[in-house]
């Protein structure tokens, strides 16, 4: 993982309680202490005892050389990197049985930016989205801004969730930030909330 | 097969569950053997004494735990230098969070002294290079043993609680993977049929430790060997609460702002303990008490919270959510008015 | 509409691949059920048959003849190899609900009474516990609700409530079918399978339990399907009958035009041998 900047220890560590809060309150923007987040969710949590689908070739080619890169299809992987969006092939991942719904895929999108920003985005800004997201870990409602994510792939990802307790497991990154979006939650395209605010 | 006998001790001092006089009978000298050797740097031992590889495996587990809230998430779970059932899960899921900045505590039964108290304690910061602590509002991440503590936990803190039993249903059924289908479907009745018994025969759920709960309406939990006065404190809590078992290798989660609700009938509801006496050291009539015998031979109520206890003495009006900016923050049982409660006695049968 | 109305119902067992002609080389007129070509055991093939509100169908039959198998797809404890099955409430082909609405269904419309005691009750909870498991399963949260309910039900099923809180295995044989019975009727279903309701009971016993379910079916008006290969109870119970034999249906009518006047050489034996 040097190779990538990372510490595989102390930065490895760091990540995954940033992951901790980012999965414990869904739409709350953790930070990750390298660059870029996807990288470190990545190194933190792949090894050759998942399969792992996507992910650029430095990636791929530092997990290959510490034995840790077994490779999988998308439908197949256990953890998926994504460019921006699946064009709606979320919701073919993997959601795991009724009976182990924990074997449902982790999918780590890697988004253009990330804000906890829950001003009302102004109309010219067309590629910023405000998601809303309720459920465990997050009280009323809590909303975030993210840039890159199309919202036909948020529509596909609440898809690939809403068989709960299956579904798929999603974290958004950007740069040196993460949010959570577990299956437990709620999600929905929350851009034309009025300017009060979201309850 | 109805266990009943597991259903049925009732008095708060009656902590003691089969699993525990196992555990008795074993001594943990591992830490203590391994300690000595090594002397009290690092030198030779990973980080946080697993290996890289123990703790993705942990980690992944803890991750799925949480985005499933109260379903038993496998884990490979290895073999720590702490006689089984003192801890091992707990003490993987801690070494696995644990970093330089964190502050740990560890409570054995609402003691920080207990020898596996220390003994953890000891290989946390001997391991991982943490502060330790026996205070809880300092704590940034606390194992815990059949016990969540009286101050209020916040948003920036995590709970890990020590597991047995990993399974609530085991008290309705023996068959592990029959359990596993109820819980795929969310097949709950066999545990209802036995509260209903239950209320039959006492006229109240007479369930002490282990009490069990539905997490986010939808899996029914063991929230391990906590008496019922603690149940109360995982619904809706600003903190995050890890379970982890190392016999049984599961890991599960209660998340913050969480709904966790005690199975209970419309007309027999939950109730918590109740005690007539306060604490004989601090004064406390609103923590939970247990009985001690002191050198006199003479019973007495005390605190079961330590740590508090000792503020206590030194402040009786401190309260549970004095280290918070807000005030009356809801967190366990509701304290009953003391003079209210004079009149009222104990609980409704 | 019917409540219930099968088609074309059909079990295979058998740990080969069907070869495709087990129906045609199987059944009455080549007089097995196991397929001479791949060894498939046809269970039954190919039934038909309707229920209507408040009616009580019997299905008769020697063993192997899948009445068995018929009930179990019925009462939605087995898959079915083919068919397909309009139940009122139920939109689309009551053969393929998935596992939750199969719990639904039994915890609420279609209420089983089990051959085989432990298939229908746990033994080691109370009488009262295992008819309070239908209540519990379908939503029931109040105690004193679930109580008088309970008691209600022993009451209508006739066993001594005084017996409500002892465990199970201390009933008799006749208590215990009449829990089971309690506990099917418990939430009012539309339909009640009853496997086999006799066996196993002294005579004496089986004439108060039937006279006992009679009584229900008719005051609660409460369609049922009864499976016996005794057909003194199917002539006590059913409006109508049909008779399996090789796992198909061989005849069917009116229970009392089927007693006084069978059709088939086979139904008349099967009245002569209880006769």
């Amino acid at each position: 993982m040097r190779a990538l900047d990372i510490d595989p220890v102390h930065d490895t560590r760091e990540t995954f309680r940033a992951l901790v809060d980012a999965t414990s309150r869904p739409g709350t923007v953790e930070q990750t202490p390298t660059t870029p987040a996807v990288h470190a969710v990545v190194a933190t949590l792949v090894d050759h005892e998942v399969t792992l689908h996507g992910g650029g070739d430095e990636l791929r080619t530092t997990l290959g050389r510490e034995s840790r890169l077994d490779t999988a299809p998308f439908e197949d992987a256990d953890v998926v990197v994504v460019d921006g969006h699946t064009d709606g092939r979320v919701t073919v991942a993997k959601r795991g049985s009724l009976k182990e719904p924990s074997e449902g895929a982790t999918l780590v999108y890697e988004v253009a930016d990330l804000s906890a920003d829950t001003e009302p985005i102004d109309g010219d800004d067309d590629q910023t989205l405000t998601l809303a997201v309720s459920g465990p870990g997050v009280p009323d409602t809590r909303t975030f801004g993210v840039d890159g994510l199309p919202a036909t792939e948020v529509e596909a990802i609440a898809e690939a969730q809403s068989g709960y307790p299956r579904g798929v497991d999603v974290y958004l990154a950007a740069d040196d930030r993460v949010v959570g979006l577990p299956r437990s939650v709620d999600l929905s395209v929350a851009s034309d909330v009025p300017d009060e605010e979201v309850a | 097969m109805t266990d009943q006998t597991q259903m049925h001790e009732t008095s708060p001092t009656t902590e003691a569950t089969d699993n525990e006089q196992q555990e008795s009978a074993t001594t943990p000298t591992g830490v203590s053997d391994l300690l000595s050797e090594s002397g009290a740097g690092m030198a030779g031992y990973n980080y946080a004494y697993l290996d890289e590889h123990t703790k993705r495996e942990v980690r992944r587990g803890v991750l799925k735990a949480i985005s499933l809230p109260g379903h038993q998430v496998p884990f490979a779970s290895r073999e720590m230098p702490l006689a089984r059932g003192w801890g091992t899960g707990g003490i993987q899921a801690s070494l696995s969070l644990l970093g330089p900045a964190d502050t740990f505590k560890v409570i054995d039964q609402g003691s920080d002294e207990s020898v596996n108290a220390a003994n953890i304690r000891r290989l946390a910061k001997t391991t991982a290079d943490v502060e330790t602590t026996t205070d809880t509002t300092e704590a940034s991440v606390i194992q815990t043993r059949h016990r969540i503590p009286e101050e209020v936990l916040t948003d920036e803190q995590i709970l890990v609680l020590q597991v047995p039993t990993t399974d609530a249903l085991r008290r309705v059924d023996g068959s592990d993977d029959a359990n596993r289908r109820r819980h795929a479907h969310k097949n709950y009745s066999k545990m209802w049929v036995a509260l209903y018994e239950n209320v039959v025969k006492w006229d109240e759920i007479q369930i002490s430790a282990r009490y069990p709960a539905m997490v986010n309406g939808r899996y029914l939990m063991d929230p391990s060997p906590i008496p019922r006065w603690d149940t109360t404190k995982l619904n809706d809590a600003d903190s995050l609460f890890l379970f982890a078992a190392g016999r049984e290798a599961r890991i599960y989660a209660v998340p913050p702002h969480t709904d966790v609700e005690p199975l209970a009938f419309e007309d027999r509801s939950f109730q918590v303990e109740r005690f007539d006496e306060s604490c004989h050291r601090c004064g406390s009539t609103d923590t939970y008490l247990t009985e001690v015998t002191g050198d006199d031979g003479v019973t007495r109520y005390a605190c079961n919270d330590a740590s508090f206890c000792e503020k206590r003495a030194e402040h009786p009006d401190l309260s549970k959510d004095h280290h918070l900016d807000e005030d009356d923050v809801a967190w366990g049982p509701e304290t009953p008015d003391p003079i209210l409660s004079d009149e009222t006695g104990g609980e409704d049968a | 509409m019917s409540l219930l109305d099968a088609e074309n119902v059909t079990r295979f067992y058998g740990e080969f691949e069907p070869c495709g002609d087990c129906v045609d080389l199987t059944g009455p007129t080549h007089g097995r059920n196991q397929c001479p070509d791949c060894g498939t055991v046809v269970g039954c093939a190919d039934v038909d048959l309707d229920v209507e509100r408040g009616e009580v169908l019997g299905i008769v039959g020697e063993s192997g003849s899948g009445k068995s198998s018929l009930a179990e797809m019925l009462a939605l404890d087995l898959a079915a190899t083919a068919g397909n099955v309009e139940f009122a409430s139920y939109d689309g082909n009551l053969l393929d609900a998935n596992y939750e609405e199969r719990v639904d269904l039994r915890n609420t419309n279609v209420g089983m009474v089990h051959q085989h005691v432990r298939d229908g009750l746990n033994l080691e909870f109370t009488g009262g516990g295992n008819v309070a498991e239908s209540l519990l399963a379908a939503g029931w949260r109040n105690f004193d609700e679930i109580r008088a309910r309970v008691r209600d039900l022993f009451e209508e099923t006739e066993v001594p409530v005084d017996r409500m809180d002892d465990p199970t295995d201390t009933y008799s044989g006749g208590m215990q079918r009449r829990v089971q019975i309690a506990k099917a009727i418990a939430n009012d279903p539309e339909l009640v399978i009853l496997d086999e309701p006799t066996t196993g009971l002294d005579v004496s016993v089986q004439a108060r339990v039937l006279d006992m379910f009679r009584r229900i079916q008719r005051e609660q008006d409460v369609a049922t399907i009864v499976v016996s290969h005794d057909l003194g109870v199917v002539r006590l119970l059913a409006d109508r009958t049909v008779v399996m034999r090789h796992g198909r249906v061989i005849e069917s009518g009116l229970t009392d035009r089927v007693m006084e006047d069978p059709q088939r050489e086979y139904t008349q034996t099967l009245i002569n041998s209880v006769i």
